[in-house]
């Protein structure tokens, strides 16, 4: 009896053991990874990116190789062959006029030899006179591509090579190549093949799986990459060896994410390939570069993440294994050359991490220029919903909040998508008022948006992009919507005058909610969160009244077509409402229906949608632009809202993130959405064009087989004034997919099918939001 | 022979620590670790006293969540208890039924996210159910028995139908298992004093009430525990269909206790499973008194 209490005892002091282990309350985020805490030794050595130099005009281009002489060669398309005679730093173009030698094609492929040779596929084209046309008969000619083929000598000889592929039979090559002894491959239709340099025959060298996309070449070697596998060849003695089945599963990895291809009709490569002279593999993507040998396997040497290679904006065009070995990538920065360092660090020495629910573009960037500017900084990007683990966002979020909670949270935070409410009331965020005001003393920012956020005078949350709400339609009728109410009447109006077609180019219930929801959804909470009923009401109210109006002239058929065309789209390219969301989607409708009619919809750039704003009001006197007056007025859509955590390990570098993704080379590599950076919203509009022409256009094929155009300018100096003092105006942060927006939205399909009443979808608002906001 | 008890004692000490150590480390201390946080801030750690008790009793969402919690424990257990004894019963007088046995456990097999597929099939607004409502009702007006033929579009998920759909849901997915549980106790009842009674002149249901259901008290017991632990699992399903903010109806502790920890309401949520820990665990206790009481 007497070992009882001791039992007890013992199993006490083994709960309270246990419990003082595990409830260690940390009161910070701990620096993790950090070498020498321990006394350890360091691990040192490892790749270290030099970017060394382009050529000045550089751009589509068909990759890069050093030629027999030893100097550097690549080969631009528009500017032809470039050499650098030291390493890659200067380069200088070897012909003066390459566009004039030769003459008015498209060049679509290209291959380089060491001698200097070109092999080029190209297709000739006709100069036209820069007409107007706003309809064109569909004509064989229109998009009529003619592939020739030609050789260039090392002396800039030209002569034409008769390559038998039938265009008609749509035999077209796919990329080519010649091997380190001037050897010229190519591969189509599954086949790759050698091109004979005298006559143009073909000789079949061995069959893959789909199209060979890329292919590098060693003495002997040639390691050909598909879509789906990975190819080993000796163009030796012509036999196809065996390949590992690790570099097929390396390739797939590479083709996800809605990834299709690996190599882009803009000359770059989703990944890029090198072999060294003992036939080993180099193999170059976002993820770093990395190594195989055989019996060895894959291997990383480098992560993307502390060089260049996984920031978004720089393309891959291509990749030299040389002794070391050192690399030589050809990346839209300009060559880099990857060379190992015994000197530094393995992994660096601090550690930076920073979190977006998704993959942020603009976070991605700032991540790879920050990385670029502290050598000595590792920045860990995390990805909540990578894609590839399955999460959904609430398992994402809970993921996160455990990990802030134990003290091992990210130091940055992107707040896209994330309860940043909480976050704020629960002293999650850290004030970044200093922040902003040092970078404030360097750059000029749009404060209305990049302040729009402020609590109590402190920033806890800096939206670093942002999009612009527009209303469009007839300038007479623009300035007389003031309100929700307003819009209804005028597509009322519109309809009782005009029986048939689309109104507001929106064909389903969710999407004249999101179109509204663009300026209405800031007046549905109040400022203590609660909920707005009156607003919701009128919202609902007004919005059963434009879907009513727009679904009364929508026929079966241009239903039919709309829901196709949404099918057909599949995942690929978001949902439908997402695309009607874009305004250039609404100014489509415009171009095809020339009655009167409204748009609703993000400008979220110049080249692509801002310029088909303008575009159409060219065309079509009486269009023109505002920013909508709805139950909100002057909203702007905020993006990559970026916050530093209280518990952030390191505040300073955190906070130093920032200022590097507010900046105007963060800003600027990237067009959409708008930036919060004025001078990179500036450099937006920046062309050499002039700006009274037309620079391009679209067009919509009918189902008559005629075809639709509308010629596209880039903005004037009074139009790019617009559009900032515009941007400039905006004061109402529109925070998409917000509890309330969800709760309104699902309640207001149903009243807008008819499927309940106004009241009672208020009703069913206000029991989803009450008991959101009773929690 | 004390020599005899000490090893016996020793044996029996090193059998049961690994289930203590678990218990003690997988239970106890993140229970303990719970307390704790429910008397401090969630992310300051600030001690705060019994606010974090206050606020939850004053939160409306708590007690919404609790009365439906309790609501469908309270519908669910004698419903599921009640049906699976008569179905046992009824499937008791067949002497072949092991066969049935593995069929009865189907639906526990049956994983959640297929359940959840079924459930938005049946009861969705353009749903199965809906479907076979319409039809009846176009066949009673082709027969003259009504006077037009109704169109059914019920959102049972989006109205207090919820309820029910995760009561019929919970009954479905557990009645196999329960009748399984009292087919063991029943069939595990001597046939000789069963053959005693009838000789004596008892009929079936006498035979069922006076014999077999006195045997099967000890049965009752863990019917209704695992029962009763079973209905928590209802969440699974009733979040995977309707998310985190479902119909009133169907809005369930989990629910509540989710949201705050996507929140990061850790101390409300502490505080709150604190006191369920405690309701559970006197219920608990309850039922075995009422259990002893009858033995």
């Amino acid at each position: 009896m007497n070992k009882k209490p001791g039992i007890k005892t013992i199993a006490l002091l083994l709960t309270a053991a246990l419990l003082l282990a595990g409830c260690q309350t940390s009161t910070g985020n701990t620096p993790e990874g950090e070498s020498g805490t321990d006394g350890s030794e360091k691990a040192m050595g490892r790749y270290m990116e030099e970017v060394l130099g382009r050529p000045e005009e550089m751009m589509r281009n068909a990759g890069i190789i050093r030629l027999a002489d030893g100097s550097l060669q690549i080969f631009d398309y528009g500017i032809g062959p470039c050499i650098s005679q030291d390493e890659g730093r200067t380069w200088t173009k070897k012909y003066d006029d390459w566009m004039g030698m030769t003459g008015n094609a498209y060049y679509m492929n290209a291959a380089m030899a060491k001698d200097g040779t070109l092999f080029l596929m190209y297709s000739s084209y006709e100069e036209t006179g820069g007409e107007e046309t706003e309809e064109t008969e569909e004509s064989d000619d229109l998009f009529k591509m003619d592939y020739r083929y030609k050789i260039v000598s090392p002396e800039g000889q030209m002569r034409e090579l008769p390559v038998p592929f039938r265009t008609d039979n749509y035999e077209i090559l796919t990329n080519c190549w010649y091997t380190p002894d001037n050897r010229l491959f190519a591969s189509q239709g599954g086949t790759v093949y050698e091109i004979s340099q005298e006559d143009g025959s073909l000789t079949r060298l061995f069959e893959t799986e789909g199209d060979v996309e890329l292919a590098c070449f060693s003495d002997t070697r040639m390691a050909a990459f598909t879509k789906t596998k990975a190819y080993s060849y000796d163009y030796v003695d012509g036999e196809l060896l065996e390949q590992a089945e690790e570099l097929n599963r390396f390739v797939q990895g590479q083709m996800t994410g809605g990834i299709d291809s690996i190599y882009y009709a803009s000359g770059n490569y989703k990944f890029l390939a090198a072999l060294d002279k003992e036939n080993n593999l180099y193999l170059g993507c976002d993820e770093g570069l990395y190594s195989y040998k055989e019996g060895e396997g894959i291997k990383q040497l480098l992560e993307g993440g502390l060089c260049s290679l996984a920031d978004p904006s720089t393309a891959k065009y291509g990749m030299l294994a040389e002794d070391g070995p050192v690399f030589l990538m050809l990346l839209g920065s300009g060559v880099s050359r990857f060379s190992y360092d015994e000197t530094v660090p393995s992994v660096p020495d601090k550690e930076l991490v920073v979190y977006s629910l998704k993959k942020d573009r603009t976070i991605q960037q700032a991540v790879s220029a920050y990385q670029k500017e502290h050598n000595d900084v590792y920045v860990r990007y995390e990805v909540g919903m990578s894609g590839d683990n399955g999460q959904t966002a609430e398992d994402a979020v809970k993921a996160l909040n455990t990990e802030i909670m134990a003290g091992k949270g990210p130091d940055v935070l992107c707040l896209d998508g994330l309860p940043m409410d909480s976050y704020l009331s629960k002293g999650i965020l850290a004030d970044l008022s200093d922040t902003l005001k040092a970078a404030e003393e360097t750059e000029e920012f749009f404060d209305n948006i990049t302040r729009a956020l402020e609590q109590e005078g402190k920033i806890y949350a800096i939206p670093t992009r942002f999009r612009i709400p527009l209303l469009v339609g007839n300038q007479a009728v623009l300035p007389e919507i003031r309100n929700l109410e307003d819009f209804a009447d005028a597509c009322e109006k519109l309809r009782s005058e005009n029986p048939e077609g689309s109104l507001l180019s929106a064909y389903q219930p969710d999407i004249v909610l999101r179109m509204l929801a663009l300026a209405c959804a800031p007046s549905w909470s109040k400022e203590d969160g609660g909920l707005e009923e009156a607003a919701v009401r009128e919202y609902l109210t007004q919005a059963k009244r434009i879907y009513d109006a727009e679904i009364s002239g929508i026929s079966e058929s241009d239903m039919e077509s709309f829901l196709n065309s949404s099918r057909s789209r599949g995942d690929e390219g978001g949902s439908y409402a997402e695309t009607a969301l874009d305004i250039s989607f609404s100014i489509t409708n415009f171009l095809s229906n020339p009655r009167e009619q409204f748009g609703v919809g993000n400008t979220q750039q110049v080249s692509l949608d801002f310029t088909n704003v303008i575009s159409i009001s060219r065309v079509r006197k009486e269009i023109a632009y505002t920013t909508p007056s709805f139950q909100n007025t002057k909203v702007f859509q905020a993006e990559s809202i970026v916050g530093v955590s209280a518990r952030a390990a390191r505040p300073e570098m955190a906070k130093d993130f920032i200022k590097t993704l507010l900046s105007y080379d963060v800003s600027a590599s990237q067009e959409e959405p708008y930036p919060v950076n004025k001078a990179s919203f500036d450099r937006m509009f920046y062309t050499e064009m002039e700006l009274d022409t037309s620079f391009g256009c679209y067009g919509i094929a009918r189902e008559d087989g005629s075809i639709l155009t509308l010629d596209l300018y880039w903005p004037n100096a009074e139009e790019q004034k617009a559009l900032k003092e515009l941007a400039a105006s905006l004061d109402t942060p529109y925070l998409p997919d917000s509890r309330i927006e969800q709760a309104v939205t699902a309640a207001g399909i149903q009243v807008l099918n008819g499927e309940l009443s106004v009241e009672e979808g208020v009703e069913q608002v206000k029991q989803k939001v009450q008991l959101y906001l009773a929690e | 022979m004390r020599k005899l008890r000490k090893k016996e004692s020793a044996a029996c000490l090193l059998f049961l620590l690994p289930s203590i150590l678990g218990v003690i480390v997988f239970v106890l201390a993140p229970f303990t670790d719970v307390c704790r946080r429910s008397f401090t801030a969630a992310v300051s750690g600030d001690f705060r006293g019994i606010d974090n008790y206050k606020q939850v009793f004053e939160n409306k969402a708590f007690w919404l969540a609790a009365g439906n919690t309790a609501k469908f424990v309270l519908v669910c257990l004698p419903l599921l208890i009640g049906l699976g004894l008569l179905i046992a019963g009824f499937l008791s007088r067949f002497r072949r039924i092991h066969f049935l046995k593995s069929a009865f456990l189907f639906p526990m097999a049956v994983p959640a996210a297929s359940v959840v597929l079924i459930w938005k099939l049946m009861f969705d607004r353009q749903g199965f159910l809906n479907l076979l409502l319409t039809r009846l009702g176009e066949a009673a007006y082709h027969a003259g028995i009504v006077q037009s033929a109704p169109v059914f579009h019920i959102d049972y998920m989006g109205t207090g139908a919820a309820f029910w759909v995760l009561v019929f849901s919970y009954i479905w997915k557990n009645l196999g298992y329960t009748v399984v549980l009292w087919l063991t106790g029943i069939l595990s009842v001597s046939d000789r004093l069963r053959e005693a009674a009838r000789v004596d002149g008892a009929g079936e249901f006498t035979c069922f009430v006076r014999i077999i259901m006195p045997n099967l008290k000890p049965v009752l017991y863990t019917i209704t525990v695992l029962s009763f632990l079973n209905t928590f699992k209802a969440f699974r399903e009733a979040y995977l269909v309707a998310g985190s903010y479902p119909d009133e109806s169907m809005y369930l502790l989990q629910h509540l206790f989710n949201n705050w920890f996507t929140n990061l309401d850790f101390d409300k949520m502490a505080a709150a499973a604190v006191i369920m820990g405690f309701i559970l665990f006197a219920a608990i206790l309850l039922l075995q008194k009422l259990w002893d009481e009858r033995e």
